[in-house]
């Protein structure tokens, strides 16, 4: 019996698989072949956040497939690799397939050779045997086979070899429930250990074996005691208090140091090269060295910013062009129904205009920045970015990670708050969570770039400047922020930074730009319309209903008119980012319904009429530079909201990343305002 | 002052240059993170490579069993070290 701490997604009807292994070895690719189920890979530890869960059928059997998140150890010290040790300990699979890098065999066995404690039914599975054939060597499978009693596969999950030989190995071991692998022993003094510990513990119930469970406690792991009475309600903790009190040696380490002697030498054994293969590392002189790592890194995120924005125009335009072509047909079907006129309106000129807006103008652009950072995330050179910012951002305390996650934040900052997993430390993954809304998602670019493009319109690069340096402006406080959060949380709980730089690998292009797209673009729209929906009808019921001479919105705006002045804008401007809270897409086309009173939105047609509205309505450079400033940092929109919650779990922090950007923003469009009043712009 | 030849210097793995070859000797670091090198493999007796540093000097990348790890200062300074070539 389970408690909900510990979520099992275990089906009962069919037997389970558990594809465990280490971050960065093709689990996921792996999991794709199985199932085909699409679920994205990228190469660099930290990509699958929570277990997937897949069906398909070998040898005749249905099976349920897990793919859990990479760990290096069934000691979890994150979120992610708790949830691969939950599973495999607690709702333990029929088959655990432990997949591992042919490279990096060595390292791989380490946490093998700790499973083989624990499970029964193991088969390992040696991916990337194509990269070992380039390297010049060779694995000797049964050497490995025989030293450990478990069957070994070897596979290419790129080149898709191999498979069904994996498949017959679990069809195998399906019918025939009875592998069990070589367990280590110890030397005396610790196996009598071991023994003392198992009488103690005799009469309690493990979800593992005894002698298992007596070599977690020798070697004091908490963790595993306190979730086994979470899940079980098994309550040791008076014994196991007692025996940390009064053990003497340090068994960790003498059982560690087996397990590492253990795997060098089947290492050395079954990889038999013929040279002495050395690490080259062309590639990282380049991409980390004084001078050119951080030009390059500027280079490829305005390269892949700039692809971006021009390539999204053309797409958001079509789909714009044919959505107000569906729209009287729209009308004229709803006339056909016994709705009052006034709620056809309601449903054409709000909701459907608002939200088909917020599609167009949001998809394209996600779809094509995704893309293009997840290829980046398969090459291999993510954690070379964490690991070139990782000094600048320690002082602010937060870690390289948090580079990663504003960058994905670039995205959409939703996507940005839930890639906050892979931070370990709970302090460092707080910190970037409440600063991710200061990178301006595609959501925003739009904004920036058509004020920078009617303030500066005569000069494409100095508009493209404008939007640079709001950008450099708005990471620059957003790291001062994260240094005043890291003093002034409690949790002063710093991790220890250790971070793996995969090899560098070629991109599968198509699997890229499928997958990320459905994973990341389609979700993030799709809540996006769900927030939009409801707060359309608010828009249109605010623009059209009229209290006396005027709409409820310019009565809205013009209460708010005097506050937003102190801070450089007017009442429309605040008013209309209010409104935009689940898309800040909508924010503009709402500031132009309100100076045209149209009580509906408008596309634009160019950036000269629009500038035309806005000049008239008092917006001047100071405006525009305010309203810049506050793009870039204000609240986070809805998505993003529900997202911090769900990561972080806690109401106080959902409203701390509510207030923090807004007030910074609020602050700067202050100083901004004082500075153009002084200097008589 | 360098080993040379066979002779090997006791030295700490934040004072290693990119290039030196060493082998850990002592792991000084707190439980939690002596238990997490010993996950990623670093333990007594492991043969490391100093490969590079990251532009502003730290954290440095390591070569450790096949793999590339990179590691913060304030964690090398923790673990002994003997320089071998």
């Amino acid at each position: 019996m389970l408690n909900s701490s510990i979520s099992c997604k275990k089906d009962a009807a069919y037997p389970s698989i558990a594809l465990a292994g280490n971050p960065n070895v093709g689990k996921s690719s792996l999991f794709n072949i199985l199932t085909g189920l699409h679920q994205h890979t990228g190469n660099w530890a930290g990509k699958t956040v929570g277990s997937a869960i897949g069906y398909t059928e070998i040898e005749g059997t249905k099976v349920m497939l897990a793919d859990l998140p990479g760990a290096y150890s069934i000691n979890p010290i994150s979120e992610e690799e708790t949830i691969s040790r939950d599973f495999l300990l607690f709702c333990k699979p029929d088959i655990t397939i432990y997949v591992c890098s042919a490279t990096a065999i060595e390292r791989n066995l380490l946490m093998f050779l700790q499973l083989c404690q624990f499970c029964s039914n193991i088969i390992l599975c040696i991916n990337m045997i194509d990269e070992l054939k380039k390297s010049e060597k060779t694995i000797d499978a049964n050497f490995i086979q025989k030293a450990l009693n478990i069957p070994v596969v070897c596979i290419s999950s790129k080149k898709k070899k191999g498979i069904s030989d994996l498949k017959l190995a679990i069809g195998k071991m399906l019918k025939e429930n009875n592998s069990y692998p070589r367990s280590l022993t110890f030397d005396e003094n610790t196996e009598n250990e071991i023994k003392s510990i198992e009488n103690l513990i005799k009469d309690i119930d493990f979800p593992i074996s005894k002698r298992a469970a007596a070599i977690k406690f020798l070697c004091h792991d908490d963790s595993f005691i306190s979730a086994c009475f979470a899940a079980y309600g098994t309550d040791i903790n008076d014994k196991y208090s007692n025996y940390k009190v009064n053990s003497s040696q340090n068994y960790s380490e003498i059982i560690s140091n087996r397990i590492a002697d253990t795997a060098r030498a089947i290492a050395q054994n079954a990889v038999v090269s013929k040279n002495e293969g050395s690490y080259s590392g062309r590639a990282d002189k380049i991409l980390t060295n004084k001078l050119t790592a951080y030009p390059i890194m500027c280079l490829l995120l305005c390269l892949v910013l700039f692809i971006t924005v021009s390539l999204a125009n053309y797409p958001s335009e079509c789909l714009s062009k044919l959505f107000s072509m569906f729209e009287p047909k729209l009308i004229t079907f709803l006339s056909l129904l016994p709705i009052p006129g006034k709620i056809t309106e309601l449903i054409v000129f709000g909701v459907y205009r608002v939200v088909t807006w917020v599609v167009s103008v949001m998809l394209p652009p996600m779809a094509i920045f995704f893309p293009l950072f997840t290829i980046l995330e398969d090459s291999g050179y993510l954690p070379r970015i964490a690991f070139n910012l990782d000094k600048p951002f320690q002082k602010c305390g937060g870690c390289g990670k948090q580079a990663l996650t504003m960058c994905m934040g670039f995205g959409c900052n939703a996507v940005g708050v839930s890639g906050c997993r892979i931070i370990g430390s709970d302090r460092e993954k707080l910190t970037a969570i409440l600063t991710n809304s200061f990178v301006p998602c595609n959501g925003r670019f739009p904004i920036l770039i058509v004020i920078g493009a009617m303030f500066f319109s005569n000069n494409q690069l100095s508009a493209s400047i404008l939007v640079a340096i709001m950008i450099a402006i708005s990471i620059f406080v957003s790291m001062i922020v994260s240094k005043i959060i890291s003093l002034t949380t409690l949790n002063g709980k710093e991790s220890s930074f250790i971070l793996e730089l995969p090899p560098y690998r070629i991109p599968q292009i198509g699997n890229v730009i499928f997958r990320s797209i459905i994973d990341k673009t389609a979700k993030v729209l799709l809540r996006a319309v769900i927030f939009a929906a409801p707060c359309s009808v608010l828009i249109w019921l605010l623009a059209n209903l009229s209290a006396g001479d005027a709409s409820l919105l310019s009565h809205i705006s013009g209460f708010l008119d005097p506050f937003a002045k102190v801070f450089g804008l007017d009442g429309v401007i605040l008013l209309a980012f209010i409104l935009g809270l689940p898309a800040n897409e909508i924010v503009i086309p709402i500031i132009m319904m309100s100076y045209l009173c149209s009580g509906r939105l408008e596309q634009f047609q160019s950036v000269e009429q629009l500038k035309y509205i806005f000049v008239s309505n008092g917006w001047t450079l100071k405006t525009a530079v305010c309203t810049c400033i506050f793009t870039m940092m204000h609240w986070p929109c809805a998505t993003t909201l529900m997202t911090v919650y769900k990561e972080t779990k806690s109401r106080k922090y959902t409203l701390l990343s509510f207030i923090i950007p807004t007030a910074s923003g609020l602050i700067l469009c202050f100083l901004a305002n004082i500075l153009f009043t002084l200097s008589g712009i | 002052m360098k080993g040379y030849g066979a002779l090997s210097i006791k030295s700490n793995m934040n004072l290693t240059v990119p290039g030196e070859k060493f082998i850990i000797s002592n792991v000084n670091t707190s439980e939690k993170t002596k238990n997490r090198l010993y996950d990623i493999g670093i333990t007594k007796g492991t043969e490391v490579i100093h490969l590079f540093d990251s532009p502003l000097g730290d954290p440095s990348a390591y070569f450790v069993r096949n793999t590339i790890i990179a590691m913060r200062k304030s964690e090398t300074q923790k673990i002994e070290v003997l320089i071998v070539e």
